[in-house]
């Protein structure tokens, strides 16, 4: 097993695995709190091993208008992480990181794609630098770049299932709910570690 | 007549010759949707591809003793899947010289100004699905491709009819 691969199994399947997924997801709420001037909360995060038709087939309208926000994980682990949610919540979200009254944005400008794409980043890095710290591993630390898609639902995820399908007909997710106590903003996060080298 | 929709999910193909089927797949990106008919057998089948060529594959040539291998289902291919596709149609009373293709999906998702676009998956489906049914002697009667917009096809049984719909332009007839 490469050494990525063995970082990974400690974070997903070995004996400090809940506890270090809930506190790495614990500073994700904490750094999109700050981020929002919103209490966030996370949902009880699981780790999911799914065919690629059952990981759409959960879905009851893949055409919804989504907005995703697509980062790859790179140097120390590789995978890739996807955070999706409504539009309406996307405009929310926007609002509070520009510090504007909800409602005030009415589409996904620049300037909106910006924010999101911010909050992608302030997510993963956030994700990665406490399983850094949990793992005494510092090297684990790069997100890519973010990629902000408007789009179907099923286009969206499509993105984070072709990288995967050279080699395998299934994909590990670990995912979580992430959203306020008004739920004015629901998003939901995924980490899909690559394992195969 | 009432409409019995089966979904093509993501890596799948579905045949029938029943006329009340509807063959749909949702939200394509860089995925490719290949839908053949023969309009006399009213015989039809969509493919839902995420990728152009299996590494290292051997040309499927029959349904039953698909090529094995680390790499999955060959339906997941465009190399490997329009053949089984074209072969389970045969199967089911299609007469290749009939049979017509018509395209959807191959987008671009991932794009920005300046990025290198080579590795734009969504083009290289659409060219292997050219090579694949240029090989099978099967002409491409319509596509919708390309772009960088999520696209839904819908295949009718009842007459080949095929409908695209997209998110910002509605539903429309393709072909």
């Amino acid at each position: 097993m490469s050494d990525r691969a063995v970082i990974w199994n400690d974070i997903i399947a070995g004996p400090e695995a809940e506890r270090m997924l809930n506190a790495a997801l614990e500073n994700v709420a904490s750094g999109l709190s700050k981020m929002a001037g919103q209490i966030i909360y996370h949902t009880m995060p699981e780790i999911n091993l799914l065919t690629f038709d059952r990981v759409t087939a959960r879905y009851n309208d893949l055409e919804a208008e989504t907005v995703g926000v697509y980062l790859e994980i790179q140097s120390g682990l590789h995978g890739w992480a996807l955070l999706m949610l409504p539009l309406a919540f996307a405009l929310n979200l926007a609002d509070w990181v520009m510090n504007k009254p909800q409602g005030t944005a009415t589409g996904l400008g620049q300037i909106e794609k910006s924010a999101l794409a911010e909050v992608g980043n302030v997510t993963l890095a956030y994700f990665l630098n406490a399983l850094a710290v949990l793992t005494h591993r510092p090297e684990i630390l790069m997100p890519s770049p973010p990629f902000v898609m408007v789009d179907m639902l099923g286009a969206i995820l499509e993105v984070i299932l072709t990288p995967m399908a050279a080699s395998r007909d299934d994909l590990l997710i670990i995912e979580t709910n992430l959203q306020d106590k008004a739920e004015a903003m629901q998003a939901c996060f995924w980490v899909l570690p690559q394992l195969a080298e | 007549m009432a409409e019995n929709l089966r979904v093509v999910y993501i890596g799948e193909m579905v045949v029938s010759d029943a006329r009340d089927d509807v063959l749909v797949a949702y939200g394509l990106g860089s995925c490719l949707a290949v839908c053949l008919y023969d309009p006399f057998a009213k015989v039809g089948g969509m493919l839902h591809a995420l990728l152009p060529t299996m590494p290292n594959g051997e040309p499927a040539t029959r349904v039953s003793s698909p090529p094995t291998g680390s790499h999955g289902k060959p339906t997941k291919y465009l190399d490997q899947g329009v053949p089984l596709l074209i072969e389970a149609l045969v199967k089911l009373g299609a007469r290749r010289i009939y049979l017509t293709a018509k395209l959807c999906g191959g987008s671009q998702m991932l794009s920005r100004i300046g990025a290198n676009n080579h590795l734009n998956i969504g083009e290289l489906n659409v060219l292997a699905a050219e090579a694949v049914l240029h090989a099978a002697h099967i002409r491409i009667q319509a596509r919708a491709t390309g772009g960088h917009s999520g696209r839904t096809v819908k295949l009718y049984l009842a007459n080949g009819l095929v409908m695209v719909k997209t998110l910002y332009e509605g539903e429309q007839v393709l072909g």
